[in-house]
């Protein structure tokens, strides 16, 4: 495995100092012909897409701190880092040459941030920064490093908010979903219960509002993005990571009904003990059975895949 | 072999790196200008209003009116340009009252203060079974379609009726706004025109019921259609 340590010349030398894999991978870059052009050069590239998708940008900082849907999007550049920290450990790429590549990626986000300003679509601005900035990419390290940080950078498709009118279609459906099955499973457990859309009416005409953050829509975001992480990072069949990533709807939707059922069950005996700092570390329980639930599905996969002959390499 | 020893087997040159850079600056800088070109071709006219918001009738039918008070710092968080704060009793109804709160901003920024973000914000819940949209006649035009949302804390109900216009906009911006991708009025990344939105509140216990409400509407978008500019669009979903 290459690593970004420099070789010690003799034995008083200072212990070398290690750097992250891309950080030393750009350091060495640095230091070959053509490599300050190459840096200097996509450094000032990318200043000019950050200033071209300046408003795109500002939009991701102020929802990530203001809605708790996206809270996590400060924590998908960091995570987009540590997979191409992770890339950069298998050594610098082959030169394939990608001009006309990256040319076409950087034409088209622009187009895309052009269209935007016609028409008001953010998302599609969003999503043509991301272009941009592969096509910066491609450009610059070639078509060979697209392929090898292209995860990297779709990972950041995690950090885009989905536009609101589509983010509660999805929810809406699912927020009903998650009040009916609650239902059900409480009448089938001998608590009596009445569901009128996302009101649940309890024994002694104590109500309960499932609300749109129990939609499982806010969990359904993170699990996508952490089952996607681990699909990743698992060296695994293919089948085994589509499994994965595709356990991230059931299981949300899961956690959120188990959280459903535990509301209406300790609001049937004390409505006090549903609310408040209570409510949050049931939200907080919750979500540790639906990483709980993950584990066990690993386990589960993990059986099978021991099972079959020859496993496929991990293809990252 | 050590990284560097890798990276050193497949230098690039100088020459190439610069035309590289040079083709990623010059369709970015183009990007830019083309950005600032487009930017000033599309320019939108935000239209004003009209006449003044104080201008609508204080009597709507049976519904008469009283200014109200605004909190200073919700007038300036609003961003808007000119504003109405009135509530409106119904006569011979002791309590039934609803309160009607209507602004414009000449860049459209008002349209982020829609109740989808206020009221949750202010611990209200929205209430699905609550929310509809209906289709309102006005006894002097076309119906319009407004949204009715509901929303709780505790044991309190707050129902509102709401709606927006867009000022200055073309066929395109309208068309896009209405599909399932786009920003919509609140959550808005950019708005090109100028903007009005109104919204009724009529709290659960003021005794008011959807005809009410529907009356009440119908009359004020009568009333306040002299001072809309001509060039808009209207829209319900918040």
């Amino acid at each position: 495995m290459a690593t970004s340590t420099i070789s010690a010349r003799d034995d008083d030398a200072p212990a070398p100092r290690e750097l992250p894999a891309l950080a030393g991978l750009l350091r060495d870059g640095w230091a070959l012909p053509g490599g300050k052009v190459a840096l200097l050069g996509a450094s000032a590239c990318l200043a000019l897409l950050a200033l071209a998708f300046r408003s795109t940008l500002w939009h991701f900082a102020h929802v990530w701190s203001t809605d708790p849907n996206y809270s996590h999007g400060f924590l998908v550049p960091l995570i987009s880092l540590y997979f191409a920290n992770m890339a950069a450990k298998e050594g610098p790429t082959r030169q394939v040459p990608g001009v006309a590549l990256g040319a076409s990626l950087l034409v088209f986000a622009l187009l895309g941030r052009l269209a935007t300003i016609v028409v008001p679509v953010g998302f599609a601005s969003d999503l043509a920064f991301l272009t941009g900035l592969a096509g910066i990419l491609s450009l610059f390290a070639g078509r060979a490093a697209l392929y090898r940080y292209g995860f990297a950078l779709t990972f950041l498709v995690f950090m885009v908010p989905l536009p609101i009118h589509l983010y509660t279609t999805i929810a809406t459906p699912l927020q009903l979903l998650v009040s009916k099955v609650a239902a059900t499973i409480l009448n089938g457990a001998g608590l009596p219960v009445l569901c009128e859309g996302n009101h649940l009416t309890l024994p002694g005409g104590v109500r309960m509002f499932v609300a749109e953050a129990c939609s499982g829509m806010r969990q359904l975001t993170g699990f996508l993005a952490l089952t996607t992480a681990v699909a990743f990072l698992t060296p695994r069949p293919r089948w085994y990571r589509a499994v994965l990533i595709g356990s991230a709807i059931p299981v949300a939707l899961t956690a959120n009904v188990a959280r459903v059922v535990l509301t209406g069950w300790i609001m049937s005996h004390d409505p006090r003990l549903a609310q408040g700092a209570f409510h949050t570390l049931e939200g907080l329980l919750l979500m540790g059975f639906g990483l709980a639930l993950l584990r066990l599905e690993c386990a589960v996969l993990n059986v099978l895949v021991d099972e079959e002959p020859e496993p496929v390499p991990a293809a990252a | 072999m050590t990284m560097t020893t890798k990276a050193a087997t497949e230098p690039i040159s100088p020459g190439t790196m610069t035309r590289r850079a040079a083709i990623g600056l010059a369709i970015l800088g183009g990007g830019l200008a083309a950005e600032a070109a487009v930017d000033r071709a599309t320019r939108t006219e935000r239209p004003p209003l009209g006449g003044s918001l104080a201008g609508v009738p204080m009597v709507l039918g049976d519904w008469v009116g009283k200014d109200e008070p605004v909190d200073p710092e919700i007038a300036r968080e609003s961003q808007a340009t000119e504003y109405l704060n009135r509530a409106y009793s119904l006569k011979g109804r002791p309590g039934a009252q609803l309160w009607l709160w209507i602004n414009y901003s000449d860049r459209g920024l008002n349209l982020r203060h829609s109740p989808e973000i206020c009221l949750p914000s202010g611990g209200w819940q929205k209430a699905e079974a609550l929310t509809k949209v209906v289709e309102v006649d006005r006894p002097g035009g076309e119906a319009q379609r407004v949204s009715l949302l509901g929303y709780e804390k505790g044991d309190m109900v707050q129902r509102i009726g709401f709606w927006y216009y867009i000022f200055g906009e073309g066929r395109v911006e309208r068309f896009v706004r209405g599909l399932p991708i786009s920003s919509r009025s609140s959550h808005g990344r950019t708005t090109r025109g100028s903007g009005l939105t109104a919204e009724v509140f009529y709290p659960g216990d003021a005794g008011l019921g959807d005809a009410e409400l529907r009356d009440f509407i119908g009359r004020l978008l009568d009333a306040i259609e002299p001072v809309l500019p001509e060039d808009r669009a209207v829209y319900h979903v918040p």
